[in-house]
């Protein structure tokens, strides 16, 4: 904790040195304390795969997993995901949830421009996580903080249902 | 985004220590959603106080006869407590619906409390009397979704939080931690302080070297029943064009005791006092439940663009008593 100041005269810091894990693997970095975690994701470390769209907390391109849980990463300081597990569209398709979402976007033409799939992947996955059996209302539910300009939603919310259907007959077979 | 300086503080008096030293220039980041989306609008403070390492600042936990919710806990902490869902469905209830899942798994129920106004005005950097200013350019302006119908003297947008509503209808206490130590005090008042009111600045009886560490709900009595409901443009990620909490006392069939608290219809959590008084003393049949939403919204004075919102918040009421009639009808907890 280096901006930690113990003596509490407050002069603080205007870059950190953050450790994350990232897609399981050990990242450190110095950055500046001003920097979101999709700068940081995208201008930093290169992995690209995390969209900036709004950067205001709106359309949900820029969703990782801080945790198990979806959040947006515009809308974070990079220093606020110091010590924690990250999981982004680099790291998801290690997981077959995330692998046959990605098979039935592409599949069903839930994807056009693609800008904002990332983020939908992200937060279909996390979905599929905590409910593998998920209702339309609960897709759409769980989809709600993720915009796409090309699709409709329709198919969308049909690739993910799909999905949860295929893998449950997966594993009932 | 704005340069700052970033400092963290490991407990609730280093916090205040350190707001304390930096006399109004810091301000507290705790899930940061409301700070973050302003700073990037170039409004920012020069000083970031990080609260979220105080790790007691985020249990909920019912604590003899009250709820204890710390102000870091977050909105999806909230919706997804087991206590919270069995103590006061209706805050669950709030909370499942405030933005998008990606916020709540952020956003903490103190700053939702004290978040800014969502006027866009405000939001594109008008000069007004929140943003070193003067006027409000939405009293004769664009006013038709998150503005007030009760007035509001220097600023007319509502107050955007899902949960102050429900929190006020349950009488809750914010504590609030200073330098001579904590303090409690209704969130009512702290939500309508004089300045709240006038809708000018945050409310002074806040002072910028306090610190919101963890809201008190008293548990209901029995005989309690409760009712959320809220009116937005779409079903999820928006906020209330207008809100309904209601926690109401049964005794034998007859209401004893009541709050009616409406949300974003106002510059403040706004109990429908004449609406309470239309049901208190009195068993919840229909004809009571149309004259009490009538009477609910009886002082509205809406803008030139929102009267809609009255009838909106009129029907509300009669949709929150209805259910909780129902709710009294099949004896349905």
């Amino acid at each position: 904790m280096g901006a930690r100041n113990a003596d509490s005269s407050a002069k603080g810091s205007r870059s950190k040195l953050i450790t994350l894990k990232i897609n399981g693997q050990k990242t450190t970095v110095t950055v500046p304390v001003r920097r979101t975690l999709v700068d940081l994701l995208r201008d930093n470390l290169r992995m690209t795969g995390t969209k900036r769209g709004c950067d205001e907390g709106t359309c949900g391109s820029c969703t990782v997993l801080l945790g198990s849980r979806p959040v947006y990463s515009c809308m974070l300081l990079a220093v606020n995901a110091d010590g924690q597990d990250i999981t982004t569209i680099e790291g998801v398709f290690q997981n077959q949830e995330a692998l046959a979402l990605g098979r039935a976007f592409a599949s069903t033409y839930a994807s056009q421009c693609g800008y904002c799939t990332p983020g939908f992947i992200m937060s279909a996955y996390a979905l599929l996580r905590q409910n593998p059996d998920p209702s339309e209302r609960d897709v759409r539910f769980a989809l709600s903080g993720n915009l796409c300009r090309c699709t409709g939603y329709s198919k969308i919310v049909g690739a993910v249902l799909a999905t949860a259907q295929g893998l449950k007959e997966g594993q009932s077979r | 985004m704005k340069g700052f300086t970033y400092l963290e503080a490991a407990s609730a008096k280093e916090a205040v220590d350190i707001l304390e030293e930096l006399k109004g220039q810091a301000k507290i980041l705790a899930g940061g959603i409301d700070l973050l989306y302003l700073m990037k609008k170039g409004v920012g403070p020069k000083y970031l106080v990080d609260i979220k390492g105080i790790k007691e600042m985020s249990s909920i936990m019912v604590d003899g006869d009250v709820l204890r919710i710390g102000a870091l806990a977050t909105l999806s902490d909230i919706a997804s407590s087991s206590d919270v869902r069995r103590e006061l469905s209706m805050l669950s209830d709030a909370a499942s619906r405030v933005a998008s899942p990606q916020i709540r798994n952020v956003a903490t129920v103190g700053g939702n409390l004290l978040q800014n106004v969502w006027c866009w005005y405000l939001r594109n950097g008008y000069p007004c009397w929140r943003n070193e200013g003067r006027g409000c350019p939405a009293a004769s302006g664009e006013n038709s979704t998150y503005f007030s119908i009760f007035g509001g003297r220097f600023c007319v947008a509502a107050q955007p939080s899902d949960l102050a509503p429900v929190l006020v209808a349950c009488d809750a206490s914010a504590m609030i931690v200073g330098p001579k130590g904590t303090r409690a005090q209704h969130l009512q008042s702290l939500l309508s302080g004089s300045a709240a009111e006038d809708g000018k600045g945050p409310p002074p009886t806040f002072a910028s070297n306090e610190l919101l560490y963890e809201i008190e709900v008293p548990r209901l009595k029995k005989g309690t029943r409760t009712a959320f409901c809220k009116a937005s443009v779409r079903e999820s990620w928006d906020f209330a064009l207008a809100s309904v909490s209601v926690a109401a006392c049964f005794e034998g069939g007859v209401v004893t005791d009541a709050r009616i608290v409406l949300g974003g219809v106002s510059t403040y959590p706004y109990r429908a006092v004449e609406a309470e008084e239309a049901i208190i003393g009195k068993q919840l049949g229909k004809e009571t439940i149309k004259s009490a939403s009538r009477l609910g919204v009886v002082k509205a004075k809406p803008l030139q663009m929102n009267s809609y919102k009255v009838m909106l918040t009129e029907g509300l009421i009669y949709k929150a008593l209805t259910s909780i009639a129902d709710d009294q009808a099949t004896g349905r907890s």
